[in-house]
């Protein structure tokens, strides 16, 4: 008997430290948002606003291969997030509204819909939860996608397209989407 | 002992069984690898790749390599067209887990699932094999954000002028609402002027101009040599010996691409891209061209001239010594192509202009080899198929000289096409059309503000 609980002890003691000591989805998802955002703000207010609205040396525009100017801070992170889907790095990461300009940007899941109408109701709050899309399950995180510069409320109330006319400066005007394969 | 071998001479069943499996594995090796492989080819392949229809690997890979192999080699060719069209479909949009259910509809990962070779039953323009309104599969919705969409058939998506899956550089909405409004012919019209040459020689001002005593191959006949000293090659100082290497005379295709493109690396690179030299691709397996020879006229699918043969180098439409650019612009295409088009271009209003030396006067290769700006650099674009699929793609070129509705109506009416553009245009663009309520609603919102 003695022996048999020994094997037992041990057996549950080499399992317990074979499983590696991971980071937890929702640490992953927070720090990469992290990594996302900083780079955002840093583009939306030291790039795009010093030089088109304060500088007014050049201007962002949506066409900025012909018209020889900056991307759009939207553009310059779907950029970056198509980047990081082709390198197949184990996450991935979306721009999305409820006030899209770009139709195809606004939410298109349950939980997107749901996680959205969330950021912007319990403003400084993420939300996380878990999908399947495809035959795949997700760990999702939605963090709110803050108005930082007069940029952003400025094109987003004047473009013919957008749904939305009176953002404020500092307002949530969509959400990044994190996805990471469970 | 006796009686085994007595019997062995009696063929049963299995023997025949084992004889003609040998016999179809010999038959079928032979063909694989000594013949024309048709018993390994499906069906007749696109008129993009009929060119290299023999060179089995560079599509199939070793045989095994399945999806991700075939991927990889559509993009080892076409990626860079594809991120220069500025895709509008990118593989990258497609991996994003939000649109897997649209995959289950239509997997946009995979060339091939519009893109299937060797089905010439099914296959539309631009190699495209799946039915003309497969836009409907993602964008059923779009009259709702678009109310000026609403009772467009979805076949009629990607007609000349509205939109393409890949390619939508120029019909942008923006671009359109630009260009609204313009005259047929444009005030300075004119292609722009090639920098080549300019650069060429303000960046080697100590280079001199050779003449024809200067020659350094003895043999050169005065006539050749005569041409030679008042071509462009001279100009540049460049010698016989400069592509006579080794003192050779007799070259194959492949070693004048070879040759030429020691010098002219853009245009080789481009022309080894079109159709006329994509057999001198260097991304074709190693001794393909020299099994299969470089392309000839009578091997094309469209009509061909029955005097023109030989195979298709640089210097088919460049003689080497003279250089004649208004040759290779004009004759030279219409030595070889016979089809409605060609034989109609002499009848065009781009052609009369042209002959007469006019500024805005049009050669085949106006359109057909594109003059493109690339920085402060007008260079000429070597491969003739980059503008031709979709025809929008020829819009900057006709944008030069004519307004972008003229232009559009042009490319979409495919009469017009066929005779050469040898009248105008009638009619407006329906794309036109709703720019123009696109930019009143413009107007008005504007003012409602």
């Amino acid at each position: 008997m003695r022996i048999a609980a020994c094997i037992v002890a041990t057996a549950a003691l080499l399992a317990a430290c074979s499983q590696k000591q991971g980071i937890a989805p929702e640490r992953m998802a927070d720090a990469i948002f992290a990594v996302i955002e900083a780079d955002r703000a840093s583009y939306t207010n030291n790039v795009v606003n010093r030089l088109q609205n304060e500088e007014k040396v050049i201007t962002a525009d949506e066409h900025w291969k012909d018209a020889k100017a900056l991307p759009l801070p939207a553009q310059m992170m779907r950029m970056g997030a198509e980047r990081v889907a082709e390198k197949e790095a184990g996450f991935n990461y979306a721009l999305l509204s409820l006030w899209a300009i770009n139709k195809q940007n606004k939410p298109r899941t349950e939980l997107e819909k749901q996680g959205l109408q969330f950021v912007i109701d319990n403003p400084g709050e993420n939300f996380y939860g878990r999908e399947t899309l495809g035959d795949t399950e997700y760990f999702t995180a939605i963090y709110p996608d803050v108005a930082v510069s007069p940029a952003c409320v400025s094109c987003h109330n004047e473009h013919i397209d957008s749904p939305r006319t009176d953002f404020e400066l500092g307002e949530t005007m969509g959400g990044v989407v994190v996805r990471i394969p469970l | 002992m006796k009686g085994y071998r007595f019997r062995s001479w009696h063929f049963r069943f299995w023997h025949w069984g084992v004889v003609v499996t040998l016999l179809i594995a010999v038959s079928a090796t032979y063909n694989l690898e000594l013949s024309d492989r048709a018993l390994f080819i499906s069906g007749e392949p696109s008129h993009g790749h009929h060119q290299i229809e023999m060179a089995c690997s560079s599509c199939h890979g070793d045989g095994f390599s399945g999806a991700d192999g075939m991927q990889r080699a559509c993009l080892g060719c076409h990626a860079e067209e594809l991120e220069m069209a500025d895709d509008s479909h990118p593989r990258a949009k497609f991996l994003d887990p939000r649109n897997a259910a649209l995959l289950g509809k239509l997997d946009a990962r995979q060339c091939v699932t519009c893109h299937v070779e060797h089905k010439p039953e099914i296959t539309r323009d631009m190699g495209v094999t799946l039915a003309g309104d497969f836009c409907f599969h993602c964008h059923s919705d779009i009259a709702e954000d678009r109310g000026s969409h609403s009772g467009f058939a979805f076949d009629s998506c990607a007609s000349a002028g509205c939109h393409n899956f890949h390619d939508n550089r120029n019909l942008y909405e923006d671009f359109l609402v630009a260009h609204a409004g313009q005259p047929q012919i444009l005030p300075d019209a004119q292609l722009p002027e090639r920098t080549a040459m300019q650069a060429w020689l303000r960046e080697h001002p100590q280079r001199k101009t050779l003449r024809a005593a200067d020659a350094d191959i003895a043999a050169a006949s005065a006539e050749i040599a005569a041409a030679w000293a008042g071509g462009p090659h001279a100009r540049v100082d460049v010698n016989c010996s400069g592509c006579h290497t080794g003192g050779q005379m007799q070259f194959s295709a492949a070693e004048i691409a070879a040759q030429c493109g020691n010098c002219h690396r853009e245009q080789r690179r481009a022309f080894t891209r079109g159709k006329h030299g994509m057999r001198l691709s260097p991304k074709l397996p190693a001794g393909f061209v020299e099994r299969v020879g470089a392309m000839s006229p009578q091997q094309a699918l469209l009509p061909m001239h029955e005097s023109a043969t030989g195979e298709l180098s640089c210097t088919s439409c460049h003689e080497p010594h003279e250089t004649d650019l208004q040759f290779a612009a004009v004759e030279a295409c219409l030595g070889c192509h016979s089809d409605g088009h060609s034989l109609a271009f002499r009848e065009s209003a781009h052609f009369r202009q042209w002959n007469a030396g006019a500024a805005d006067g049009v050669s085949c290769a106006g359109c057909h080899l594109p003059r493109e700006r690339r920085g402060g650099r007008v260079l000429v674009n070597h491969n003739q198929n980059h503008n031709l699929r979709p025809n929008e793609k020829m819009l900057p070129v006709c944008l030069n000289c004519h307004g972008a509705e003229f232009a559009l109506s042009a490319l979409a009416d495919e009469a017009l096409i066929a005779d050469n553009f040898n009248r105008a245009p009638t009619g407006s663009h329906e794309t036109f059309d709703l720019i123009r309520k696109r930019i009143a609603h413009i107007s008005d919102n504007k003012k409602s503000r």
